[in-house]
């Protein structure tokens, strides 16, 4: 079994399986039994997760919420839509990062991360209701019928930074769209495995940066166990629980516990000795 | 080096913009229909966005002039800011605007003519009424000057009123619009500064202490008004002896006389945009004091907020008169 690289949790909305069986080669990600109404691929670590979601925005929308609720995604995973496009005159094969997504029917602008320096083409993308033949007189953008969807289900589930759409050009004016261009989609795909592992890797700093946003904190039930807490008091005490880890590494603030008559008492305890660090 | 610059449709053919995109002939550009569509917006993150911020170019239609809250100000009794730009290109810990923004890209709006139209009518409707304009608010006013070219149209539009003040706030030591304009005795040139061990860990991308007192050296001996703004006071191990340290090298560089006014306030935030920014920096202990909430704002406790504004401005009149002493605390 290769080895794949990628250490932070990716999931990922593909169309149409010849579009995903590269990248579930690539990632040795097998399939999941009994997730009906989609497929769904993931790695043996759970880490990358892939859905096929059938073609139109309104299925990828579908299934980027679905994969959102099956996976527990941690909140600093990277969501990425991938597959084919066309455009009028970009060369077969090409991969193109996509920089803002328009819906044609309802005109309403969607705009994926751009903290991530890629050295690739950059387009706009219409996702359309219908495949095109011809495409429109001078447009310089890409056409899928997917994006729109993706985005707009990913932007409930994470921050846009984590958003990211690759696309590789199936279609131009010379060879328009027919319907054998998903089967001969693996073949295009497969010739830019190592760019898109490249995109992906690239995301590795800002998702250590979210990380550390989230970072588990210790000594949480112990406290918990200890007092009655309200809901506020809850979220203030963890609050101070990854402030304290910072101040006293390996230190367990449940000794203070004695020294409290009460949940709002602990907090304070914890308040005063935390400041003291800083002063 | 910006990556992405978004353009409003509506201001593609705007000479400010082809200069601007002109300067970034290797960013990616990206038609939008409002700016509104994409900064500010939800499911974004401020601390991500900084890592490699966009620039967005707009058009701004509305709301040019804002009054200041009330307590802040330099002398005059009527103070206005305005921001030509929304975001800055350094990185202060402390800054409010990682609080108030959920989007760090850079807005700049290229329609600066406009905001001198509202200043001017505000200028003639109040007659020979004594104003400041502050032009640093929501970003920099110098620090992305060689992109937006924003200073110098201000200080042509500002030479014609000299009753009015204008500010440029800022911590950069670009100052190429001054170098090429005549003195003008309405124009503040300020400058904020922290102790330097808080500069170097807390304002990523500021220049250090040296460079910027070189700069302002330049701007005080060509004859430029200077003023030093001391916000925000931050509460440190050893601050006393630091902050006396920032003093002396200070006001033993800058010849008095150049001195229009000096500003200082404690840390504080509205404790809407503190809670924001807990959540963006969880380990970041500058925000580890036991905060006060006062009128919605988070301060520091109020016997560290007094002990380190004495200190101050005990330091700070022995080297200027207490009479350009200002407190920019908000009431």
């Amino acid at each position: 079994m290769k080895k794949n690289n990628i250490e932070f949790p990716v999931r990922f909305v593909i169309a149409h399986k010849a579009e995903a069986q590269s990248l579930c080669e690539m990632f040795n990600l097998v399939l999941h039994k009994n997730t009906i109404p989609f497929k769904i691929y993931s790695d043996k670590k759970k880490k990358i997760w892939l859905i096929i979601s059938g073609s139109g925005k309104k299925n990828s929308f579908i299934a980027t919420k679905y994969l959102s609720k099956i996976s527990s995604p941690p909140p600093w995973s990277l969501w990425i839509n991938f597959g084919i496009a066309g455009h009028r005159n970009k060369k077969l094969g090409s991969l193109i990062i996509v920089s803002k997504v328009q819906d044609d029917s309802s005109k309403k602008a969607f705009y994926p991360g751009s903290v991530v320096k890629l050295d690739y083409i950059k387009s706009t993308l219409i996702t359309l209701d219908k495949p095109i033949k011809h495409f429109p007189k001078n447009s310089k953008n890409l056409y899928d019928m997917e994006s729109a969807g993706f985005i707009k289900a990913a932007e409930k589930v994470t921050t846009r930074e984590l958003i990211c759409i690759i696309k590789i050009v199936s279609d131009n004016n010379l060879y328009p769209f027919n319907k054998n261009i998903v089967s001969s989609a693996k073949e295009l795909i497969t010739h830019k495995k190592e760019d898109i592992k490249i995109c992906i890797l690239a995301h590795q700093l800002i998702i250590k940066t979210e990380m550390k946003r989230f970072k588990e904190i210790s000594y949480v039930e112990e406290i918990l166990a200890s007092f009655h807490f309200t809901h506020s008091q809850q979220l203030q005490m963890r609050r101070n629980l990854t402030k304290w880890s910072i101040c006293y590494p390996n230190c367990n603030p449940g000794n203070l516990i004695n020294e409290s008559k009460n949940a709002g008492d602990f907090i304070k305890i914890l308040d005063n000795q935390i400041f003291k660090t800083i002063t | 080096m910006i990556d992405n610059v978004y353009i409003e449709n509506e201001i593609l053919g705007h000479n400010r913009v082809k200069k601007i995109i002109g300067l970034l002939p290797k960013a990616n550009i990206i038609p939008i229909n409002r700016y509104t569509e994409l900064f500010n917006k939800k499911a974004q993150n401020f601390r991500l966005q900084k890592l490699n911020p966009a620039l967005i170019l707009a058009k701004k239609h509305g709301n040019f002039i804002l009054k200041t809250p009330i307590g802040y100000g330099i002398g005059d009794n009527n103070n206005y800011y305005f921001a030509h730009m929304l975001n800055c290109i350094f990185d202060c810990r402390y800054c409010f605007l990682q609080g108030m923004y959920k989007s760090a890209n850079y807005v700049v709006f290229v329609n600066f003519e406009d905001f001198f139209k509202k200043i001017e009518h505000i200028i003639v409707k109040n007659n020979k009424f004594k104003a400041t304009f502050f032009s640093g608010y929501d970003c920099d006013s110098l620090a992305s000057d060689n992109l937006t070219g924003f200073a110098t149209s201000a200080l042509n539009f500002f030479k014609k009123y000299p009753n009015v003040n204008i500010e440029f706030r800022t911590k950069s030591t670009y100052i190429s619009p001054f170098k090429n304009n005549r003195p003008i005795e309405n124009c503040i040139i300020a400058y904020s500064f922290t102790p330097e061990i808080i500069s170097k860990t807390l304002e990523s991308g500021v220049p250090n202490l040296s460079k910027r007192i070189k700069s302002i050296l330049y701007l005080a001996q060509s004859g430029w008004k200077i003023g030093f703004r001391f916000d925000p006071l931050i509460y440190f191990k050893e601050w006393r002896k630091h902050y006396q340290s920032l003093f002396d090298i200070i006001f033993s560089s800058i010849p008095r006389e150049s001195i229009h006014s000096v500003s200082y306030g404690t840390l504080r935030f509205p404790n809407h945009m503190f809670k924001n920014i807990e959540k963006l920096y969880p380990e970041e202990k500058l925000f580890f004091f036991n905060k006060n909430i006062e009128n919605n704002v988070a301060t520091y406790p109020k016997s560290v907020e007094e002990e380190i504004k004495e200190f101050c401005v005990n330091k700070l009149s022995e080297h200027i008169d207490t009479k350009k002493i200002f407190s920019c605390d908000i009431k």
